[in-house]
């Protein structure tokens, strides 16, 4: 101070941050989005602690992939109907599976899954922040990204991955341009088209997206009008590609009728459906209502009314998987299929949380949020550990197999669930040389009797059985094996470890 | 025309409040009764838990079916047991159990009267659950500690379990607890302090080693009271709780059944019995023995209450207002781990409450610390560590009491007692002149289907050591027809030779369920022919 003149010292005046250039633009971008960063490397870490050889379906896959590829390129038979019970389309995420799987082997395919999902988390946490702001949107990062399908698919080598991104994608891709333009929401009809046609099951959650496509433009003071516009612009959109794509491809229609549509009904109890369903993705649905309540306590104009309906509709889809195999009265890819539910569910659980939690008040308690959450990343690897270790490690059947399986030669192999063998030894058959315990036909016999006829004539070079999906055939066969006089001797009995026990492997050669 | 007057009544003052409307009449109330709508919903919860499945788990045990049979004896024969009365326990717990037996009359009778029975244990349950909110609320706690003491009592598995059985320490639990209550009185009523020694006298009645909390109840009586008027508290509950124990000790004095003598029952004979039952129990962590045994039956129950319930209560020790509370605890404690001491199963059931208010005020003290005490001075984010805490540990522990309280809910023990009950129905007409021996959880129900009592259905126990019964058997194990063999008496056949030469001359007529499970009708071959322990013996088979 000199004399009477006070000096202020006043911060000097900061850039805006477009007139700061790409440099500084960047570390700001990534100050504000550090949750999100932390999320996806929890994401990565979580999930890289599952390990285990290829499951089946992913076998069957990146093997049919090759075999599509092969055909696209060189016009290689594939020696199989993949399309017909396939359910998504044989020739998108095989194919490009298998070209990561031809670079990079299992692994590189499995982090191709990692990389969808990790995008999945990515969306999830742009939608929750258009919708409900950048603290429910860090709290659906994490409840999403660490939850038990999302571990689960983002190891796994098939194309749940690959459509949960998409679905992720086409859902941003709606919420995103709510003010502008209703002609942008066309963006999103290949996105979900594609999703449809890689997996035949998401197509139950396009009507979701189309709704979200919908109500948001309402929800964020926009007019109805221009909603049902938008909507409706949507809807016609995916219908017409829809409507393209099975028409450019008509072997679709049957591998959707067959796996999806027309699927045959089982009888599993409903309890266990219910359960598998709370289990896996029972607290993102409940934080989802918490989520809804909030909501509908908020501000009384006219933007309640359909972000209401919003939050519902997102919440509501949650149940979506649950309900329809509820209805199909089976469990079979449940625990993938709630994850489906969750992408859409995730951004209302998130402000639930975050909600009850008080986050961006003067008051929050941050500490509550974080608990929960690492409580449901726990509860999700106690989940998908045991699960992703259910099936045999197949390493030393494989390895047992190996020298046995002769290269250029038509040999026959009868192996349950014989598409591991099939894909790790690919280079050492052909497809036709593997036989299987779900069908098999010779000369003109099928069922037991043919088994029974081929293993008298010594048809068989190798039968490979574990009592697994097929059990009750394999005591069948054993028994034929046996019989006097034998053509065949047990070569050797091959321990595949998983999470309940170990599994054996018994492999009969022909003497 | 109208008056000025009436003109002013019929309108609405505009100063005077309108009416709530009912809505907000409710709302009001409510909010009123925090307490009131907080104990109601958790109890609700509680007893909903507790009632599901409630008759098909546990596995119906010996001592419930003698002390409904002791209660049956009291409505039926005027008597305090259904055989001679040998003072071991006081009577007054079986008493509760025969006023409460209007209950199950209420609802049909299925096939097992102990099964049918257990549904008066809910009320009890239930106003225990209400007990321990209330002392938690009396020893200083705020509304959502007391909240997680009643949820800890109720909902641990361990207490699902055991207060669905018929045990007379469920009984002294609500009055040791209802004493607390009146101890801790924020009124300080000299009357209230002589209702807490009447309720401490009936709780030592009910099941006298309640007797181990006392001390801690005087430790609270002495902080209930006013200084001024302690004395007078003290002597007024002094005199209360030892004038009604008293009778107890008068009852025996004027039988001539105080003290041990030839031909005769006796107070201090069954007690002596009492404290030489454990003589060689073990010691509680000494690995398999009776009492470890008993641990970890409680264990496979639950391990968190337990656990934390010791812990709670060590810490507890050094909190001024929890004191009270864990000493009463500590004192159950250390009686249980005495190396030597009979240790029943449903001991853990008086301990329980103490361990639920002792966890919850734990919690409650390391909240404030976090929140405003030392903890918050010198750990940043202190309030939110201490959310991330309570939320990781809710989240732990909640699945292990989900699954706890639904294998409680849904799982069936007891079909083997059903399905022996309804072979005997059907298959033993007459059932006048028949001698049926069983344990004391199917008693209850061969005396139902027309077996006369003591005699006719007999209780495996005393057709070796009630001379009552041995008279009427002058040719043994010959004068018996049936013996209906549960895991309860194959366990303990050795000192009871009739019961065991009966067994081994009979055949199997019928046969439920199988392991520990296993219930074998078994008729008694009385040409002798039949002979098990010989054919063993012989290396033969039956």
């Amino acid at each position: 101070m000199t004399g009477d003149t006070t000096v202020v010292a006043l911060p000097a005046p900061r850039k805006p941050l477009e007139a700061r250039g790409t440099a500084a633009r960047v570390p700001a971008a990534l100050r504000t989005r550090w949750p999100l960063f932390a999320v996806l490397a929890l994401q990565i870490g979580l999930a890289y602690m599952l390990t285990n050889t290829a499951f089946e379906d992913e076998a069957l896959y990146l093997y049919a992939g090759h075999r599509e590829l092969g055909w696209l390129l060189h016009h290689t038979p594939t020696y199989d109907t993949y399309a017909s019970y396939f359910s998504g389309a044989p020739f998108l995420y095989p194919v490009l599976a298998a070209l990561v799987d031809g670079l990079l082997g299992l692994e590189g395919a499995r982090a191709l899954s990692l990389v969808f999902m990790l995008g999945a988390t990515t969306f999830v946490w742009m939608t929750a922040r258009r919708l409900y702001g950048r603290q429910a949107a860090i709290v659906a990062a994490a409840l999403f990204g660490v939850s038990a399908p999302t571990l689960f698919l983002s190891r796994l080598a098939t194309y749940d991955a690959l459509c949960v991104f998409l679905l992720a994608l086409a859902l941003w891709l709606v919420v995103r341009p709510a003010r502008a333009n209703p002609a942008w929401v066309l963006l999103a009809a290949p996105v979900l088209v594609l999703a449809a046609a890689s997996k035949y099951a998401s197509a139950l959650y396009l009507p979701t997206v189309v709704a979200a496509a919908l109500l948001v433009v309402p929800a964020t003071g926009g007019s109805w009008a221009r909603a049902c516009v938008r909507g409706g612009l949507l809807a016609v959109g995916v219908t017409g590609l829809g409507w393209a794509a099975l028409t450019a491809w008509p072997d679709l229609r049957t591998g959707l009728s067959q796996t999806t549509v027309n699927r045959a009904a089982g009888a599993e109890p409903l309890s266990n459906i219910l359960r598998l369903s709370a289990v896996w993705g029972g607290w993102i649905a409940a934080l989802a209502i918490v989520g809804v309540w909030f909501v509908a306590r908020g501000q009384r104009d006219a933007k309640r009314v359909p972000g209401v309906l919003l939050a519902a509709t997102l919440m509501l889809t949650a149940t979506l998987a649950t309900l329809y195999q509820a209805h199909l009265g089976t469990s079979v890819s449940l625990h993938k299929h709630v994850g489906f539910g969750l992408l859409f569910a995730a951004p209302v659980a998130g402000l639930g949380l975050a909600s009850v939690a008080k986050l961006g008040q003067l008051r929050a308690v941050p500490g509550f949020a974080l608990g929960v959450c690492v409580l449901l990343a726990f509860y999700a690897n106690h989940a998908v550990s045991p699960t992703f270790g259910g099936w045999p490690n197949s390493s030393r059947e494989v390895a047992a197999l190996r020298p046995l399986v002769v290269p250029g030669q038509s040999q026959k192999y009868l192996v349950e669930e014989n598409e591991i063998p099939r894909y790790y030894l690919a280079n050492q058959a052909e497809p036709y040389e593997w036989l299987t315990t779900y069908f098999f036909q010779y000369k003109a016999l099928t069922g037991v009797p043919a088994y029974q006829a081929a293993i008298h004539d010594g048809y068989f070079n190798l039968v490979v059985l574990d009592f697994g999906p097929t059990a009750a055939l394999d005591r069948q066969l054993t028994t034929l094996l046996k019989a006097e006089p034998t053509k065949y001797r047990l070569l050797t009995q091959v321990p595949g470890e998983t999470s309940h026990g170990n599994q054996t492997y018994y492999i009969w050669q022909r003497q | 025309m109208t008056s000025v007057v009436e003109v002013v009544t019929a309108q609405p003052s505009a100063e005077e409040p309108a009416a709530p409307s009912p809505r907000g009449r409710i709302a009001l109330w409510a909010a009123a009764r925090p307490d009131l709508i907080l104990i109601t919903a958790l109890v609700l919860v509680v007893v909903a838990v507790q009632g599901v499945n409630i008759a098909n788990f546990p596995t119906v045990s010996d001592d419930e079916g003698t002390y409904l049979a002791q209660a049956w004896a009291i409505q039926h024969e005027g008597a305090l047991a259904h055989y001679s009365y040998w003072y071991d326990h006081p009577p007054l717990g079986w008493l509760q159990i025969a006023m409460l037996s209007w209950i199950p009359a209420l609802f049909d009778h299925g096939a097992n009267v102990v099964m049918q029975a257990r549904i008066i244990m809910l009320p009890v349950t239930a106003i225990s659950s209400v007990l321990v909110y209330l002392v938690a609320r009396r020893i200083d706690l705020p509304r959502w500690a007391a909240a997680l003491a009643l949820v800890v009592f109720g909902l641990s598995p361990l207490s699902v379990t055991m207060q669905r059985e018929i045990y007379l320490d469920n009984f002294a639990v609500p009055w040791i607890l209802a004493a607390f209550v009146f101890a801790l009185s924020a009124r300080r009523h000299l009357w209230h302090h002589i209702a807490a020694g009447v309720c401490a006298g009936i709780a030592v009645l009910s099941k006298e080693t309640m007797v181990i909390a006392v001390p801690a109840l005087i430790m609270a009586l002495w902080r209930g009271s006013d200084r001024s008027t302690r004395i007078f508290s003290m002597v007024g509950f002094a005199m209360s709780f030892l004038l009604l124990d008293f009778q107890y000790l008068l009852y025996a004095l004027l039988k001539g059944e105080l003290l041990p003598g030839v031909g005769h029952n006796s107070l201090i004979g069954a007690l002596q019995f009492q404290l030489s039952r454990g003589g060689n129990s073990g010691w509680l962590l000494q690995t398999g023995s009776v009492t470890n045994l008993t641990l970890h039956w409680w264990l496979v129950r639950d391990p968190v209450i337990l656990i934390a319930g010791v812990g709670a209560t060590i810490v507890a020790l050094f909190v001024r207002r929890l004191r009270q509370v864990a000493v009463a605890s500590a004192l159950l404690v250390l009686v249980a781990a005495r190396p030597g001491g009979y240790l029943p199963a449903m001991y853990v059931l008086q301990v329980l409450p103490f361990f639920a208010l002792c966890i919850a005020g734990v919690a409650d003290a390391a909240a404030r610390q976090f929140q405003s005490g030392r903890v918050s001075r010198w750990l940043p984010q202190s309030r939110n560590v201490l959310a991330f805490g309570a939320v990781i540990l809710a989240g732990l522990v909640a699945p292990h009491w989900e699954t706890g309280d639904e294998t409680a809910d849904t799982a069936y023990s007891n079909q083997e007692y059903v399905q022996a009950s309804a072979w005997i129905r059907a298959h033993i007409p007459d059932r006048t002149g028949v001698r049926i021996v069983a344990d004391d959880a199917m008693w209850p129900d061969l005396v139902a289907q027309g077996f006369k009592p003591g005699l006719g259905a007999i209780w495996f126990y005393k057709v070796d050591l009630d001379p009552a019964v041995t008279k009427t058997l002058p040719h043994g194990w010959k004068d018996l027809d049936y013996v209906v063999s549960s895991s309860i008496i194959r366990e303990d056949p050795n000192g009871l030779p009739t019961v065991r030469a009966a067994m081994e001359h009979s055949v199997v007529v019928a046969h439920f369920g199988t392991g520990t499970q296993e219930i074998d009708i078994l008729r008694v071959d009385k040409t002798g022919q039949t002979n098990h322990a010989a054919n063993t013996t012989n290396g033969g088979g039956q």
